[in-house]
């Protein structure tokens, strides 16, 4: 349960898709430079709402699985994901604790007990504030960019993680440095793809939307 | 004789008599002569941990299945095979499932559920009829299998799973007609194991962006 934990964050940090040349995608020329505009953009960012589309490609399947939900996020470490297509599930990560309400019912979990779920907090809050790219030690990270965005490309270190995600990549809008779509990439060449649309920053969130109500 | 009255006490208000082989044939198994995959949404709760997300059921285009399940954000928890010709294939199990006492009932629960995992063999005792109900009775190895078929739309509404003195496994379907049943619940008499499948209408799309 707990590397179900470790993924699920893995996958909602990273993600990844099959991106490579085709897409006009070259070296970035000054990583650094772009880690750091990524981090002032991050510290004055307050809360993001979007929404967000999901697919799911199984090689099994011609056709791809959607997904739709919203997205929110407001500082210091309050998320929000809510799919509402084909069903409706919530997560919550607040105020050091975890709710998931489902069908079948609803369920919290203390963050500082749980250390998985600590690390969920910590890997979904440093995807979307740019910290995972800090993670030297625990990806092989590969820069590139095209005219319209930045991709990051991360390949896990642990072999273990790399059994099951092959490459993971996030790609960087770069208007306004944030995040416009997750990808992670299967062993087998299966994905998922998580794309952010219609985001709203530095809006005025209620704190009772991270309630667990 | 002793089985036969497990069987009838399992069944007390069905009537055991010598079967024909007719009515079995004529009964329809969920999942067969499916044409396109199934989706539903899947709740897999084994022993204190608790899984959610899509189940993929997809037809093979002789026999079988291929059979995914993944969490709401895509992460493939198993991706088990049912071929009549290759048999049972395991692609994929998240290292935390990844065990043989865990594989092995999965792949007894799921093919149940399929029908994958059924008896080649007649039914050896039918017992009929209480509610508009037949129950069929098979015996494989030291198993018995009693599939509970709707009289009227001739589908399995229940399997009950048993060794010769424990139930073991019971299967409930829910569903009006057609191939796929509209729920599922599976559920383990002996362990916690509990299965549930509501089916839903996946969002699909044919194209790239």
């Amino acid at each position: 349960m707990h590397r179900l934990i470790i993924l699920m964050v893995l996958n909602l940090v990273t993600c990844a898709l099959n991106v490579s040349a085709q897409d006009g995608y070259v070296p970035v020329v000054d990583a650094g430079d772009f880690k750091s505009r990524l981090e002032s953009v991050s510290e004055a960012v307050q809360t993001i709402e979007s929404d967000f589309i999901q697919e799911k490609k199984l090689s099994v399947l011609a056709d791809k699985i959607i997904s739709k939900g919203s997205f929110s996020f407001r500082k210091q470490n309050n998320i929000r994901w809510e799919y509402t297509e084909p069903y409706r599930y919530l997560i919550i990560l607040s105020g050091g604790r975890v709710f998931i309400s489902e069908e079948s019912g609803q369920n919290q979990y203390d963050l500082e007990s749980n250390r998985m779920f600590r690390e969920m907090n910590r890997f979904i809050s440093g995807c979307i504030q740019g910290d995972i790219l800090k993670d030297d030690a625990g990806y092989h990270i590969e820069y590139l960019e095209n005219e319209k965005e930045y991709f990051v490309k991360l390949v896990p270190s642990s072999r273990v993680l790399r059994e099951m995600l092959n490459e993971v990549q996030i790609a960087f809008d770069k208007a306004d440095l944030t995040v416009t779509r997750i990808t992670m990439v299967e062993p087998g060449g299966d994905y998922t793809k998580i794309s952010f649309v219609n985001k709203k920053l530095n809006t005025d969130i209620p704190v009772e939307k991270f309630s667990f109500n | 004789m002793f089985f036969g009255s497990c069987a009838v006490s399992l069944f007390s208000e069905c009537q055991c008599y010598d079967r024909t082989e007719t009515g079995w044939q004529e009964a329809s198994l969920w999942f067969q002569n499916d044409d396109s995959y199934s989706l539903f949404n899947a709740t897999i709760d084994i022993r204190k941990n608790h899984y959610t997300g899509l189940m993929v059921m997809n037809p093979l285009p002789v026999d079988g299945h291929r059979v995914i399940f993944m969490t709401e954000f895509g992460l493939k928890v198993f991706d088990m095979e049912f071929s009549s010709a290759e048999g049972f294939n395991l692609y994929y199990c998240m290292a935390a499932l990844n065990r043989k006492p865990v594989i092995k009932t999965l792949r007894n629960d799921i093919g149940l559920i399929t029908g994958n995992e059924r008896a080649d063999c007649p039914p050896s005792a039918l017992c009929n009829e209480k509610a508009g109900e037949t129950v069929y009775k098979f015996k494989i190895n030291r198993n018995r299998y009693y599939y509970t078929v709707d009289n009227e739309t001739l589908k399995i509404s229940s399997v009950l799973q048993t060794s010769p003195l424990f139930k073991k496994v019971r299967i409930e379907f829910y569903g009006a007609g057609g191939n796929r049943p509209d729920s599922v619940t599976l559920e383990h008499y002996n362990t916690t194991l509990i299965i549930k499948l509501a089916h839903i209408n996946g969002i699909i799309k044919t194209s790239d962006e």
